[in-house]
């Protein structure tokens, strides 16, 4: 049974649903945003789904985005696009909660809607039977309810990457190959190991290989071994990753970096089932689950000829897994960044270093958690909080993370390494049991030497109510980033205008702007 | 988009949201062998109960007597689907009045089976004929390059 909150404003929806869907709880309606907020905190996570209308009737007052002056006909317009509004601010405060949108097409358009929202679905109305609507709550809710960390891995909640485990699980047990695509840094090793060799039902070894450092001239030894005198230097006969893995699982990264000769000796071992090993005529028999990953376009390499496409057929790329980048995914950044703390934190040197911390400040601090987003931690017995303000938080999701995963796992390890280094040795506040990561330090991390594709751009989100003309639009957008910026570089202009203009000499062309906007830096350096 | 053609749409999707939707939301989650009784239940919580909330319940008649008016006298009165949306909303009037002539147990009959199928196809109409014409004067999506 899912607790699912119906926010309408008829009954007519609320009458129906537990008669027609009567497995699920549901709560409401609740007539308006306001009421709505208000379930989704009395219920304290307890709304595994919430079912949203579009068009409200209700009094202006009540109405998300409504201030005095707008126009009867925006007013009316707000009502007919109410659920958007409302599906926003939802979107903000609960980024992972899944919804279902009750819309139609004489409604706002589906592209209007974002309709490729990881946690949004919209039902068109016209499809919509007690049948359609109890598929998709069962989906949704059976994502929500899956572990979102299976091992070393973060899924999260979302229906795509849900769908993703799926299949890996499902491909996991065939004998066939399995490929992993994807941008650097997405998790395609972590993947291989703990998801397809883990559910392979392999007893044998996981094997990883990285074509991508090996040298072109003993690729084909690595991976299928040689005999003595096979070529110059080999002193022995060895077997190699294949026969390594037998039984098991090989993880071949970059296979695209395959040498041609190595192209060939592998289309034969997925043929036959048999390796020989370099300069040798026996044949050994191999059970091997293979798995290969790489970030470039195979189907590519084969029209240009550099990978064979009798190969690239074997491979099965027809079940080809695509893993999302960081950005694309829509993240429970809080579960996220704990997820990657808590990793962290269990290395030894980590370890070690929180224990002088502990002894610095004389207190007993055994255990380590991360604490995400806004207030304090609450006591624990013998436990040492890193903590994650919300500042801190939002400049991490800001950033645009070309390296993925891998790169956000070192920078919070750096972040949790600096931030406990820097608590030792000082003298302890009201809370020794909690060190907290500052978004300075995040800001000196991500502008390390190694993020100058920060510069590409700026990620923030701009909220927006309608307004009489679109020179509005503008400026309220235009306040918005100057606000975020002004925060963001701590109020120094020179820096600022480098991110608009390119030129740290702009400083003042960029206050002059600032100061048309209406912005006034007394008013902000209370937020900084 | 301004002027008549705004003001019929706007006033299609006000017919389209307010009947086409809730005058046909439980008789389109019916089986297709629901028993009788499950209809007449379906029917009258569509036509005679359609818009309900805090403020109390209409019927589909209350709702859709104050939409014929500016539909018929405004200056796309002679359009073909305008008069075909008119026809579908005072058909559906009627149907208000004959589900309401069934009484409170209205038997398995054929002439009962009859008024309840007629209130569907008369909801089914108005949401047929409301689409179409929200369809055909929904304005233009806007231009990205104008923006």
């Amino acid at each position: 049974m899912a607790d699912i909150l119906l926010v309408d404003d008829q009954d007519r929806f609320a009458q129906l649903l537990p008669k027609a869907i009567p497995e699920h709880r549901f709560l409401g309606p609740a007539r308006h945003w306001s009421e709505a907020r208000t379930l989704l905190r009395q219920e304290r996570g307890r709304i595994d789904l919430v079912l949203l209308d579009v068009h409200f009737d209700i009094p202006e007052e009540d109405l998300v985005g409504f201030r005095d002056g707008l126009s009867a006909t925006a007013v009316e317009g707000l009502r007919r696009e109410q659920g958007l509004r409302i599906l926003s601010v939802l979107r903000r405060e609960y980024p992972d909660l899944p919804v279902i949108v009750l819309t139609s097409r004489e409604g706002p358009s589906l592209q209007r809607l974002g309709a490729d929202e990881e946690y949004t679905t919209f039902l068109d109305d016209d499809d919509l039977d007690a049948q359609v609507l109890r598929a998709q709550i069962e989906t949704m809710v059976a994502a929500r309810r899956g572990e979102d960390v299976d091992g070393a891995v973060f899924w999260g909640h979302g229906l795509s990457m849900q769908r993703l485990r799926q299949r890996l699980g499902i491909l996991a047990r065939g004998r066939l190959p399995v490929v992993l695509m994807g941008p650097t840094g997405t998790g395609k090793s972590l993947l291989a190991r703990h998801i397809v060799h883990a559910r392979s039902g392999r007893e044998g070894r996981f094997v990883s290989v990285d074509l991508a450092t090996l040298p072109t001239d003993l690729m084909a030894a690595h991976l299928f071994g040689a005999v003595r005198g096979a070529y110059t230097g080999a002193v022995g006969d060895r077997a190699g990753a294949f026969e390594a893995a037998d039984g098991g699982t090989l993880f071949l990264d970059e296979v695209g970096n395959l040498s041609a000769d190595a192209q060939k000796m592998l289309l034969s071992v997925l043929q036959d089932g048999f390796v020989t090993r370099l300069g040798d005529l026996r044949e050994r028999p191999v059970d091997v689950k293979l798995v290969v990953a790489t970030n470039e376009d195979l189907a590519a390499r084969v029209r240009e000829g550099t990978f064979r496409a009798d190969l690239y057929m074997r491979l099965n790329p027809a079940t080809a897994v695509t893993l999302p980048s960081l950005v694309e995914r829509q993240l429970d950044w809080t579960k996220l960044v704990a997820f990657m703390v808590e990793q962290a934190l269990a290395r030894p040197y980590l370890r070690d270093l929180v224990d002088e911390y502990a002894r610095g400040v004389d207190q007993p601090l055994r255990r380590i958690h991360a604490h995400i987003g806004s207030g304090s931690p609450e006591r624990r017995p013998r436990t040492l909080f890193l903590h994650f303000p919300e500042r801190t938080l939002r400049r991490l999701r800001q950033h645009p993370w070309p390296g993925n995963l891998r790169e956000l796992s070192m920078v919070v390890e750096n972040a949790a390494l600096f931030a406990i280094s820097e608590a030792i040795g000082v003298e302890p506040g009201e809370r020794p049991d909690v060190v907290v990561v500052r978004q300075k330090l995040l800001d000196d991390l991500l502008r390390g030497p190694g993020n100058d594709m920060e510069r590409e751009g700026l990620r923030m989100e701009v909220e927006l109510a309608p307004q009489d003309t679109l020179n509005r639009v503008a400026v309220a957008c235009e306040t918005q980033y100057f606000t975020h910026l002004y925060l963001q570089e701590r109020g120094d202009f020179g820096r600022m205008a480098t991110w608009l203009l390119g030129d740290p000499e702009a400083g003042r062309k960029v206050q002059l702007r600032f100061n048309q906007l209406g912005l006034k830096v007394r008013e902000l350096k209370d937020r900084l | 988009m301004s002027g008549p053609t705004s003001n019929l749409h706007e006033l299609a999707l006000r017919i389209a949201h307010d009947l086409g939707k809730y005058a046909t939301l439980q008789a389109r989650w019916l089986a297709p062998d629901a028993p009788f009784g499950e209809q007449v239940d379906a029917a009258r919580a569509d036509l005679l109960r359609t818009a309900s909330g805090p403020d109390g319940t209409r019927d589909a008649a209350s709702i859709a007597q104050p939409s014929i008016g500016p539909l018929r006298g405004g200056p796309w009165g002679a359009d073909a689907d305008v008069v075909q949306l008119v026809d579908a909303l005072e058909a559906l009037i009627r149907s208000v009045d004959g589900l309401r002539a069934l009484g409170a147990s209205p038997e398995d009959n054929p002439h009962h089976r009859q008024v309840v199928r007629a209130s569907f196809a008369a909801a089914r109409e108005v949401r047929a004929a409301a689409k179409a014409l929200v369809v055909r004067t929904r304005p233009p999506e806007p231009d990205d390059d104008l923006l």
